[in-house]
């Protein structure tokens, strides 16, 4: 997967747009609750779910994007299964 | 810019939205709003790094900006790591829009940061800009609050 945190879009190798990382609160992950089966957290400001990124491969995300497109995504920029691109 | 819209977010804060260009600051007077208008000025500590790679028999060119990016012999770099500043503003100005009925001390969401504020940094040394942020008037100004420790390399959305 690619990351270019100036756009702040998240995208598979291939170039398809996964999700646009948009969200404009400065929310701390870590005080963040986790959702009942664990899978992702939930936001204090607007009750989405938030999906934790690090150990999910570029398909098993689009189809948790498909499936739910208000679901969000936490990337680390520093996170293994994520290259930075600028383009 | 951010994709918010509406006078407010969910949790009751009034969103202040930015004027980039003249056209749109003029707009915005005309429709009622008081324009705060401060000078784009890029920071220093907000910067990212390129690298260019040619492949010495097809000719086919690489552009990186990730240290991880593999190269093997047949590649030469043509362009060595270097740094840049990544983002681009259409005017050298931007305006804030205040409502009239903006009070001082209200906590507010700036949709679009006009001051240059680094918001994630990476590992390998690239520094991001803040977009948006709560802030607090104080009558005069936008007081920004945020705070670098949290975070820092995490983005959510």
């Amino acid at each position: 997967m690619f990351l270019n945190p100036i756009k702040k879009s998240l995208f598979t190798e291939s170039g398809e747009l996964i999700k646009k990382l948009d969200c404009p609160f400065q929310i701390e992950w870590s005080s963040l609750a986790a959702s009942k089966d664990g899978k992702s957290r939930v936001c204090s400001v607007c009750d989405h779910s938030i999906v934790d990124t690090s150990k999910l491969t570029e398909q098993e995300l689009l189809n948790i994007i498909k499936k739910n497109p208000d679901a969000c995504l936490k990337v680390d920029l520093n996170q293994e299964n994520i290259r930075i691109t600028n383009e | 810019m951010i994709s918010i819209k509406g006078e407010f977010t969910d949790s009751g804060l009034r969103i202040i939205y930015t004027a980039r260009n003249s056209k749109e600051i003029r707009k915005a007077f005309q429709s009622g709003f008081y324009p705060l208008v401060k000078k784009v000025i890029p920071s220093t500590e907000i910067f990212t790094k390129y690298a260019v790679f040619q492949h010495k028999e097809t000719g086919e060119v690489d552009f990186t900006s990730d240290y991880r990016s593999n190269h093997d012999e047949f590649w030469e770099q043509v362009i060595p790591w270097t740094n840049y500043y990544p983002y681009n503003f259409e005017s050298p100005y931007a305006a804030y829009l205040l409502p009239k009925d903006l009070k001082v001390g209200e906590r507010v969401l700036l949709a679009d940061l006009i001051e240059d504020i680094v918001g994630s940094r990476w590992n390998q040394g690239s520094n991001y800009r803040l977009e948006s942020c709560e802030a607090v008037w104080n009558g005069q100004d936008f007081e920004i609050d945020f705070d670098l420790k949290k975070d820092t390399s995490v983005m959510m959305g």
